[in-house]
């Protein structure tokens, strides 16, 4: 299975074209995960039939 | 009793703690070494009183009974028992002469088990006349000087045991009771046995879990007790006892968490490794032992209240009300369900969160406004003409379609990642609700074999009770946990989410993922200066994309055939991953 880094340098490879700085690219990766992990909650949430 | 005897005795026993009472020379060893006197007397023993109590206090239950027993007894008694002058009191001569008084005063004599009390003598008795002074104890100043050792004893004793505890404590070792979530253990260091705290496998990850929760800053506190208690917390069970501290009559604890404990609970940094506490004159030391997690969780989790600062010397410091840009935080009810927006914009002049409230007019009708004056000229806008200027910047927002892959990267990881977690979380809930049934079938047996009305009530209610918790536990419980194929499931979610970000950010009924998601779409947040000019400053995963801006359902077009396409790409493997299994097994 992929790590955290891996996936990390996939999505690098992926946003190579925005020429982003280091610091850019580490903000847009760690809003792509916060993302992602409001996702996860909420299709937690919708499966015990909760909020949403 | 024995017939022959004609003189009667009592016994008086005492020890200074509970667990002295089971261990060291208990209650036990000292009766059976005053009945054997009273047997060399020939008494009987009419009665017998024993305590675990302080001995420099002159009140004390047990004592209290015996000498108000002495004053009226139902028999003649001769002879009062101790083991040793030090087990009648420990306050001094002072002490020890009023009870001896009081003994003599009512013709009781005084005896210890090492015979130091001699009886008085008469100095006339070869005359045959006896007065008042003539009447002499030769063991006087032998008992004197007795208590008043007892007395220093017990300065000595505690001098040297307390003070070792608090030396011990501001080294970082652990005194004491454990911490609810650890269990004492003894270390040896340096050929001498030293007291730690090593996490207790069965309580630890409440206490973990609790922190980890609140510290991912995704729950409020009611929804943290709430995950905790189905994971099936329960506050530690404590013995409650008599008042003469011998006999068991009841617990306490064994309830489930409430919101003031875990409030309690949050702000201890024993749990991060560092103790504060009186001994330490309330400063942190840095435990001897590791604590259940670091010390960036515990301070995330407390959000400042109590913060841990750690230096480079190794020392911390503990700060209140901690911010990182060294203000004083000043805690207000965020969450006022009328004005959702309130905390997403910031007012254009002070660059605080907006104010807001609903004054009422002459007409006693409330006029709901988010307004600011802080320090500044008043600022103030309807409630309906905000919110709907907010409403627009957020219908202007368009992911960007580019940073798709991205994200399905992100997406799966993240999925890898929380689904162990859930399937733990789910684990302890089952095994929650399955003691939960357990608990009530022997309930439901015992109601079926009982005639009483009285113990029948009690069933049902316990009954009740327990359905209560288990109904509790199993809301909390994720549905069916996570399986794997789910991962397409979640896929398609995530789809729909995409498609519709927009209603997940404008939806106020959820103002949780609401809280979560606008941060993230701005990489400031906006004032409503910027909200009215349209420049506020957005994260460029979410910038303005002119032609798709235009006609954002080719938005959502694009993000649903990019979308699709991971899907079938998905089918694929999982086709691919069957028809390997199937391979293997054939082999």
């Amino acid at each position: 299975m992929l790590t955290k880094k891996d996936s990390e340098e996939k999505i690098k490879i992926t946003l190579k074209d925005y020429g982003l700085s280091e610091e850019q690219m580490k903000k847009t990766i760690d809003t792509l995960y916060q993302l992602a992990d409001v996702f996860f909650d909420v299709w937690l949430e919708s499966k015990s039939n909760k909020k949403i | 009793m024995n017939a022959k005897f004609t003189k009667n005795s009592i016994i008086y026993c005492r020890v200074s703690t509970p667990k002295q009472a089971q261990e060291g020379e208990s209650l036990d060893v000292q009766e059976r070494i005053c009945r054997g006197i009273a047997l060399i007397k020939e008494s009987n023993v009419f009665r017998l009183w024993a305590e675990p109590f302080s001995g420099s206090d002159m009140k004390r239950p047990e004592l209290d009974v015996m000498l108000k027993f002495i004053k009226n007894p139902s028999v003649t008694i001769d002879y009062l028992i101790v083991r040793d002058i030090d087990r009648l009191t420990r306050g001094g001569a002072g002490d020890y002469q009023i009870i001896k008084a009081e003994c003599e005063k009512y013709g009781v004599t005084l005896i210890d088990s090492y015979g130091l009390i001699q009886p008085q003598v008469n100095t006339l008795a070869h005359t045959g006349f006896e007065y008042k002074w003539s009447k002499f104890s030769p063991s006087g100043t032998a008992e004197t000087i007795k208590a008043e050792e007892a007395k220093n004893e017990k300065t000595t004793i505690l001098t040297r045991l307390i003070g070792t505890e608090i030396l011990m404590t501001k080294e970082g070792w652990h005194i004491g009771r454990p911490d609810d979530g650890f269990k004492n253990e003894k270390i040896v260091i340096d050929g001498k046995r030293k007291p730690i705290e090593v996490p207790d496998p069965e309580r630890a990850p409440y206490y973990i879990e609790m922190f980890r929760l609140r510290a991912s800053g995704k729950y409020d506190d009611q929804e943290v007790v709430d995950k905790i208690n189905a994971m099936g917390f329960k506050t530690r069970e404590f013995n409650l006892w008599d008042k003469s501290h011998t006999k068991i009559i009841g617990k306490r604890g064994g309830i489930p968490l409430s919101i003031k404990q875990l409030q309690r609970v949050i702000l201890k940094p024993i749990y991060c490794g560092y103790k504060c506490e009186k001994w330490t004159d309330y400063k942190p030391v840095k435990a001897k032992f590791d604590g259940l997690f670091s010390v960036e969780l515990f301070n995330k989790a407390n959000n400042g209240k109590v913060f841990i600062k750690e230096n480079k010397s190794g020392n911390a410091d503990i700060l209140h009300n901690y911010s990182a840009n060294g203000k004083v935080i000043k805690r207000r009810n965020k969450r006022n369900p009328l004005f959702p927006d309130k905390e997403f914009v910031l007012c254009p002049y002070c660059k605080k969160e907006m104010l807001a409230s609903s004054p009422s007019g002459k007409s006693k009708k409330g006029f709901p406004a988010y307004h600011c004056a802080r320090g500044h000229k008043h600022i103030g806008i309807n409630k309906k003409t905000f919110e709907g200027n907010f409403e627009n910047t957020i219908r202007g927002l368009n992911f960007d379609t580019g940073m798709l892959e991205a994200l399905k990267i992100a997406i799966v990881d993240t999925y890898n990642t929380r689904k162990e977690q859930v399937a733990h979380c789910k684990e302890k809930v089952v095994d929650n609700v399955i003691s939960i049934e357990q608990k009530q079938a022997d309930i439901f047996e015992a109601l079926k074999k009982t005639n009483s009305s009285l113990l029948r009530k009690k069933f049902e209610d316990e009954y009740e009770e327990l359905e209560k918790e288990k109904i509790k536990a199993e809301e909390q419980e994720p549905q069916n946990g996570i399986n794997q194929y789910d991962i397409k499931n979640f896929f398609n979610y995530a789809k729909y989410l995409m498609e519709h970000f927009e209603e997940l950010l404008l939806n106020k009924e959820n103002q949780p993922v609401r809280r979560r998601l606008i941060p993230l779409v701005f990489d400031e947040l906006p004032t409503y200066d910027d909200i009215l000019n349209g420049t506020p400053k957005i994260c460029f995963i979410f910038g303005k994309n002119k032609e798709l801006a235009l006609a954002s359902s080719l938005n959502v077009v694009h993000i649903r055939n990019s979308w699709n396409q991971l899907i079938i790409e998905l089918n694929e493997w999982a086709v691919f991953r069957k028809q390997e299994m199937c391979a293997g097994n054939m082999a």
